[in-house]
């Protein structure tokens, strides 16, 4: 097991609502819990948008120390801390990602990443493709058009505003929003409809 | 169809960060006002949280807890000790219209004398005693906690007892300028009323808030503190 990955004794039976109330108060052990569960999701899905393993864990610890700071700002009845998590580490890697600079080293990144994993092949979308492992999301993937499944992995995993995913793909970008919209609420019934949509 | 159509056909772009920084202040306006739309964005991250939990996890670099242990303990409660307490306080978010509130609270209050609550920030004369009495604040599983919060101001952390004594930890506040001083205050009645005058560098500062307080703020203002408040708040919180 790696460093700082260790169960806590403590707090091992706590749901994460009760540890992040316990980090309000200060528990660093409460807070080392909610690392050990969720920190590698977080870190894995900045490595995917950034490509790059330091930036990657600024914002790990960026969506710690936020948690740590603000603890208020998760709502255990709107929703899962994970989801929590992943959606600031989105957020903030998306920010990063909005610099030329940090753009440059991410299709840097990109395509050591390629040569290493995927030689030849250059399709981001294909790329995603093959990395997510969760089949419901991807059947649910599958069920929407080419165009509107494009359009959402371009801007979810490529990190690209709506406009610049309509320039690249050579669409108004009226289409690309209604394709976003409207593809994200198919996939939202249907992952409700497997029983993976429920909000607690 | 709807007035804000336009803004709701951005729905999709926002739940995904795909938005310039224009329309997602523009989207934030809207969600603030139209149930409709917020409705429409939970159902719309039903679908993008699943991406986001699609990806592989990843190991963490090695040292990587260290460094965001050295992080969140490199603040105004470093000096704590770990706690281990049952968790009891349910919190809640900031509400989002209390500085335009304050603003116009503090433009109809009479004068208010600083009065009998007022404690002052500056290096209290036992900051150890002070440090044993808040932490004995923060075991008190009776006691509720809050998060004051605001635009680019750090967290601060305050605890307040059912008594109604409380301590709030201001060691992450930037030091302020000579002349000014932070000043916390209860937005919880018709007028803001100021319960302590925390200084230019406060640490850990007790304050008397009554037992029923639930709003506080801080502001910035000019020494030796302010009958009113005379600027919006730097951060808000609730405690809970």
């Amino acid at each position: 097991m790696e460093p700082g990955m260790e169960p806590s004794r403590e707090h091992g039976e706590r749901s994460d609502a009760e540890l992040v109330r316990a980090v309000a108060r200060f528990e660093e052990a409460a807070m080392h819990e909610l690392y050990r569960r969720h920190g590698r999701a977080v870190f894995g899905l900045a490595c995917r948008l950034l490509g790059d393993t330091m930036r990657a864990e600024e914002i790990l610890q960026d969506v710690f120390v936020r948690l740590w700071e603000h603890p208020e700002r998760f709502e255990p009845g709107r929703g899962e801390l994970r989801s929590f998590l992943l959606r600031q580490a989105h957020s903030r890697s998306i920010d990063r990602l909005r610099s030329d600079t940090a753009r440059a080293r991410r299709e840097e990144g990109h395509e050591v990443e390629r040569a290493r994993f995927n030689p030849g092949d250059d399709s981001l979308e294909r790329e995603v493709w093959e990395l997510i492992r969760s089949e419901t999301v991807k059947e649910a993937l599958a069920a929407l058009s080419a165009g509107e499944r494009e359009a959402i992995t371009l801007a979810y995993f490529g990190g690209y505003t709506y406009r610049e995913v309509a320039t690249m793909l050579r669409e108004p970008e009226g289409t690309i929003k209604g394709r976003i919209r409207v593809g994200l609420h198919k996939l939202a019934t249907r992952l409700e409809s497997a029983g993976l949509g429920a909000r607690s | 169809m709807s007035a804000h159509a336009p803004l709701d056909e951005l729905l999709g772009a926002y739940a995904l960060d795909a938005l310039d920084e224009t329309e997602r202040r523009a989207i934030e306006e809207h969600l603030e006002q139209s149930a409709e739309a917020r409705a429409e964005l939970r159902q719309l991250r039903i679908a993008v949280d699943a991406l986001g939990a699609t990806e592989r996890d990843a190991s963490c670099p090695e040292g990587a807890w260290d460094r965001i242990h050295a992080a969140i303990t490199d603040g105004p409660d470093r000096d704590l000790p770990v706690l281990h307490l049952p968790a009891t306080a349910r919190r809640h978010r900031p509400p989002r219209l209390v500085a335009a509130a304050l603003a116009l609270a503090a433009a109809l209050v009479v004068g208010l004398g600083l009065g009998a609550a007022v404690h002052r920030g500056q290096a209290p004369s036992n900051e150890a005693a002070v440090e044993r009495l808040a932490d004995a604040a923060l075991k008190d599983t009776n006691a509720r906690v809050g998060t004051l919060a605001g635009e680019g101001t750090p967290a601060v952390r305050v605890v307040v007892e059912p008594g109604g004594h409380g301590y709030l930890f201001g060691g992450d506040l930037p030091s302020l300028p000579p002349g000014r001083t932070y000043q916390l205050w209860t937005l919880d009645g018709a007028a803001p009323v100021s319960l302590a005058v925390l200084g230019p560098n406060p640490r850990i500062v007790p304050f008397s808030a009554g037992a029923a307080a639930t709003t506080l703020a801080i502001t910035d203002e000019a020494a030796p503190g302010a009958a009113v408040p005379g600027s919006a708040p730097l951060a808000v919180g609730t405690l809970a």
